[in-house]
């Protein structure tokens, strides 16, 4: 050991020093000590030793800064702030699972995809056909409507929801003869959606296909419901292709659509296949 | 008699039967209004065609009426 100390450079007695010198170099060397050792004493229970300056051997008592209660029981667990600032647990999540946001706080969630469900698959027949009970628990629907056809030329499709024959429909659209032209037309307040050009032609029609989207069809609030189709017909009779573009609305009664009637223009029958997809 | 199908897509049961009496009453309506509108169409028809019978009579045609923004 060195003298005075290496790190402190407390002086302690030589080998050269009298023995009476003893007690003097001990006062010497046990007031270093006392001096330096002096930031370490007192203290009250809890409290920690905290660096006060950044000289050597300055320190200072102080209070134990609150720690956080770890909430983490497993593994995979995330810690987030509930209430403010109260540390919380949130379980892992399953595979595949993303974080979200929930009524303000994270949590792991199931990423949704697109996804068609055919409900159904219907014969048309009959003066009308009605699609009933259908689930309320899809975001859009889609009916496809394969080789419609009136028994009696020039008749149109209608639809309705519900069994509404109030005045509760628009739909307005451009149809396209080809060779012809495009032409717009609309109708307004009617008991029923008609699908005039999509369907009709003044002589034989085949080929008759048609398509409809109708959207957020179990909203109760939604002023209107909108709906949106293309069609497209081929006149037997000339060779005529006609493609039709339109869109609907359907006022909103309060209640999800369930229930959708197909029918043509009275005095006639209808042919054809209708298939109806639950769309999220 | 008119015969009406319907179809429960949540149990799958078909039913086809004839129109009852508020369904046939219904029918009545539609196809009163149809009538009304099929007239009205050809009305319009009519109108269009004569129309046209007086542009053809003056050496017209409709495009010359779009050319000229009318």
């Amino acid at each position: 050991m060195s003298n005075p100390t290496s790190n402190y450079g407390w002086q302690m007695p030589t080998a050269t020093d009298l023995v009476t010198d003893l007690p003097a170099d001990f006062e010497v060397f046990g007031q270093a000590v006392d001096t330096a050792l002096m930031d370490l004493k007192g203290g009250t229970t809890g409290q920690v030793l905290k660096k006060n300056t950044n000289a050597d051997m300055d320190f200072v008592w102080g209070a134990d800064a609150a720690g956080m209660t770890n909430p983490m029981t497993t593994t995979g667990d995330i810690i987030y702030s509930s209430s403010g600032s109260t540390p919380a647990r949130l379980g892992i999540g399953s595979s595949g699972q993303v974080l979200n946001v929930a009524a303000g706080i994270p949590a792991w969630t199931t990423v949704s995809s697109g996804s068609m469900t055919l409900l159904s698959t219907t014969t048309l027949s009959g003066a009308s056909t009605t699609i009933s009970s259908i689930p309320t628990t899809y975001k859009d629907l889609k009916l496809v409507c394969n080789s419609w056809g009136p028994s009696t030329n020039a008749k149109e499709l209608k639809m309705r929801f519900n069994g509404d024959t109030a005045s509760n429909y628009v739909v307005a659209y451009v149809f396209e003869e080809f060779g012809v032209g495009a032409t717009p037309a609309s109708s307004e307040s009617q008991t029923y959606l008609g699908f005039a050009y999509a369907t009709r032609a003044s002589n034989t029609v085949t080929n008759n296909n048609f398509v409809i989207d109708l959207f957020d069809y179990a909203s109760t609030t939604t002023a209107y419901r909108l709906g949106s189709y293309v069609s497209n017909y081929l006149r037997s009779s000339n060779g005529a292709q006609t493609m039709t573009f339109g869109q609907t609305m359907y006022k909103n009664t309060g209640t999800a659509i369930t229930s959708i009637e197909l029918f043509p223009e009275t005095t006639s029958n209808q042919t054809g296949t209708v298939l109806l997809y639950g769309v999220n | 008699m008119h015969t009406i199908k319907i179809v429960n897509v949540t149990t799958g049961e078909e039913t086809e039967r004839e129109m009852n009496a508020d369904e046939l009453a219904q029918y009545k309506k539609d196809e009163l209004q149809d009538a009304q509108k099929l007239e009205a169409e050809t009305t319009a028809e009519a109108a269009k065609t004569a129309a046209q019978a007086k542009l053809a009579a003056l050496g017209l045609t409709a495009d010359d009426l779009k050319i000229l923004g009318l």
